[in-house]
């Protein structure tokens, strides 16, 4: 498939780009008022749960630019920060939302519809979100110019639109990923799936990271979040998403729990976390092969279902526990194991 | 406001009057802003609906337009 290559890295940084302004945005005009618990909850909801809808409106669609539809709309909705607090500034911040949902699909459908049998590409696309939550974020706590982050999304978008133009030219056509194990239900593997997704973004409220205390450090953490998601993809087209997906969730267990008070110890341990990601999504692409959006709207739906029990205090208390992370985790890889094609012999029937 | 009338009547000491008219105060401040909030929602739905049915309609047409061709 010609310009998957080029299409990734665009969108790495198209992404980037997304999460810079949305973060900076939500930190610097709403991450200490009194509702800025309401505003983060609405900002999830109105992100992640549309791209399932939005996946299957593009997919019906195929001429809808839903990239640069969704760059368009979060650069109208930035401008929401230059107006005064009320009303304008959180319609400007929830059309920015709504946009991001947009974006996101975007990437899905250059990266999904050019990669063929490898999901690597997918992979670089979102983690790209990594490093520009961190960067938004930090942009938002040191309170600077919101002309940054709003100059960088030009940028961003600019990136876009030629990632527009670079998928018009490519060969485009179905992936053909076989992830999922075809002798099991495709209910239960897309429910598996949703479930496993739903506990990393659970888990990455959860995770306890007490040496986390400076800016540098908060970005290290993000970023190995970041590097650990496009490694996942890398791996799993080399060695195999399930021995990636195994081995990596697995072996972070021990590193996270270790990894408390250790900052390198955690940071590898995050990263390995991190990597299961390329498999759920590649896995329920394999469960619906004929709507690689929707099932990308699904792992966002997953994330934003795992991430709404974080905004109750003591269930936050509870998650942090590291015993319930360790059986969750265990879970997670017996649920992966279960729903996985062996590698090599990949999709048994079908 | 209610609460406040209601003390009035029955006598309570001036301390925990003004300690209920506080609280009266907050709980109108969250109202306001949660209907901020809500007011906004809707106004992006809107924005963000009218942006989508422009881009889709745009794309029909031009779709339209290259089949003609």
């Amino acid at each position: 498939m010609g310009g998957t290559k080029k299409l990734s890295i665009l969108w790495f940084f198209g992404h980037f780009a997304l999460e810079v302004v949305c973060f900076q945005f939500y930190v610097k005009y709403f991450g200490s008022t009194e509702t800025a618990a309401l505003m983060a909850l609405l900002y999830d909801i109105l992100a992640f749960f549309p791209q399932f809808f939005i996946g299957a409106l593009a997919e019906r669609l195929e001429r809808l630019p839903v990239g640069p539809l969704g760059a368009a709309m979060v650069l109208v909705g930035a401008l929401g920060a230059f107006c005064p607090a009320g009303v304008l500034r959180m319609t400007g911040f929830f059309v920015l939302s709504l946009g991001n949902a947009f974006v996101h699909v975007g990437g899905a459908k250059a990266t999904l519809f050019t990669c063929g049998d490898k999901i690597a590409p997918s992979a670089i696309f979102v983690s790209g979100g990594s490093f520009g939550v961190i960067t938004g974020k930090l942009l938002g706590a040191a309170d600077s110019s919101f002309a940054i982050g709003f100059a960088v999304m030009l940028a961003g978008s600019a990136i876009i639109f030629l990632a527009q133009r670079v998928l018009e030219n490519a060969d485009t056509g179905y992936p053909d990923i076989k992830m999922a194990d075809k002798r099991r239900d495709t209910a239960v593997v897309i429910l598996l799936a949703f479930f496993v997704v739903s506990v990393r973004g659970l888990m990455s409220y959860g995770i306890p990271t007490a040496w986390n205390r400076t800016a540098l450090q908060s970005f290290c953490l993000f970023a190995m979040m970041g590097v650990g998601k496009g490694l996942g993809g890398i791996l799993s087209d080399k060695f195999g998403a399930k021995k990636t997906a195994l081995a990596s969730s697995l072996i972070s267990l021990p590193l996270l729990v270790a990894g408390a008070d250790i900052m390198w110890v955690s940071l590898v341990g995050v990263a390995m976390f991190s990597m299961t990601m390329a498999a759920t999504l590649g896995i329920l692409v394999s469960a619906a092969p004929r709507h690689p959006l929707m099932a990308y709207g699904v792992t966002t739906t997953g994330l934003l279902v795992g991430t709404i029990p974080a905004f109750y205090p003591a269930v936050k208390r509870f998650i942090s526990n590291v015993g319930f992370l360790a059986v969750l985790t265990l879970v997670c890889a017996a649920a992966l194991y279960y729903i996985m094609a062996p590698d090599g012999k990949r999709a048994e029937k079908g | 406001m209610l609460l406040v009338k209601l003390l009035d009547v029955i006598d309570i000491p001036y301390e925990t009057h003004t300690a209920v008219q506080a609280a009266d105060q907050t709980a109108k401040m969250a109202v306001s802003s949660l209907g901020q909030v809500l007011v906004a929602v809707i106004a992006a739905f809107f924005l963000a609906a009218a942006l989508v049915s422009a881009a889709v309609y745009v794309s029909r047409r031009s779709k339209k337009s290259g089949q003609e061709a």
